[in-house]
């Protein structure tokens, strides 16, 4: 999603909080999308995602109320969303705890269960969608800045004192950007 | 879709309602403070029902009424207050005005709706002043109205004058 979309999102769920019932379609067919792609991400290949993405929608527009317009409505729809698979995931530890899963449904549901000591599907997300925000404002940096930074993530570098400028103006540049963007 | 359309069209409208009904609680305040010294308790809780029915619809409502609601409550409050201090007809039609005239300033800054926005704060507002003004009797209620009529509808509506 880029900016102008996501500012086109927000100003339709913005006047949606204040009651203007005839953004309700189009800030539906916008969200609708996001929050089923985001909760198929975290959910992975649990059998009640599409559930999951249902109730958090739900839930998206129940407390549009509550929506605070000086705030990224996006980031606050995607955190609706997260607490919903979260929660999801949390009933379904406890029924899983209390009678077990059946066979084939273990197997199905694998891949949404984290990894001993790896990231949860909630972080995994989380890292991914990060990941993107950061791989498009580096790509807003000028070519030499964004080599800089890549460079220096891969240690392909010496680190010497220019080398080390370099590297200090190109991350305050990415710094600056970052905060034009998200802050 | 459609069926997923109308289910978070319900939850939206569940989630508004659920959002506006503390707002019927203001009412019931002032209702409290009126009925400790007012013999006409029956009267102080049918405006004290009006105005939190009116403000929960209001604010369900969302856009202008709410706007609306809003700042006639924050009006409706002093024009409350006043005759409560100080119970004279008087005090009651001052206060009527002064709410009237400082509903249609803020009218007069709204871009659009200026005659809806006017209407639902001047309800709002001359039925939370009512709650106080009834201490003082029927008759000071009616001039209360009057006045906020009286100063809030010919500002909002005279139209601003133009800038060099």
């Amino acid at each position: 999603m880029d900016a102008r979309e996501r500012r086109e999102v927000h100003e339709l769920l913005v006047r949606l909080a204040d009651g203007d019932r005839a953004a309700l379609h189009p800030a539906f067919a916008r969200v609708s999308p996001l929050v089923h792609r985001f909760c198929a991400r975290v959910r992975g290949g649990a059998p009640d995602a599409a559930d999951t993405a249902q109730e958090a929608l739900l839930r998206v527009f129940a407390r549009l109320s509550e929506l605070d317009p000086s705030r990224d409505a996006v980031a606050w729809a995607i955190g609706v969303a997260a607490w919903e698979c979260r929660t999801a995931r949390r009933r379904e530890g406890r029924r899983r705890a209390r009678e077990g899963p059946p066979r084939e449904e273990r197997a199905e549901a694998a891949p949404a269960e984290p990894r001993d000591g790896g990231p949860s599907p909630e972080d995994a997300a989380m890292e991914r969608e990060l990941l993107e925000a950061a791989r498009e404002v580096l790509g807003t940096l000028r070519p030499t800045d964004a080599d800089t930074i890549l460079e220096a993530l891969g240690g392909e570098r010496e680190s010497g004192n220019l080398f080390r400028k370099r590297l200090s103006r190109a991350l305050g540049r990415l710094r600056a950007e970052w905060s034009r963007r998200y802050e | 879709m459609s069926e997923e359309l109308s289910r978070v069209r319900s939850a939206y409208e569940r989630g508004r309602l659920r959002a506006a009904a503390p707002w019927a609680l203001p009412p019931a305040a002032l209702a409290y403070v009126s009925c400790s010294s007012c013999m006409r308790r029956d009267v102080v809780m049918a405006i004290s029902l009006a105005l939190s029915a009116m403000l929960v619809f209001c604010m369900w409502r969302g856009g202008v009424f709410g706007a609306a609601a809003k700042a006639g409550l924050a009006g409706g409050v002093l024009a409350w207050l006043v005759p409560v201090a100080c119970p004279l007809p008087a005090a009651c039609v001052a206060v009527g005005l002064a709410t009237g005239l400082a509903i249609g300033a803020l009218a007069r800054t709204r871009a659009s709706r200026r005659l809806e926005f006017v209407l639902v704060a001047s309800c709002v507002a001359g039925l939370a002043g009512a709650l106080g003004c009834v201490l003082v009797g029927l008759g000071s209620v009616a001039a209360m109205g009057a006045a906020l009529a009286l100063g809030a509808v010919p500002v909002a509506l005279v139209p601003a004058a133009r800038r060099a």
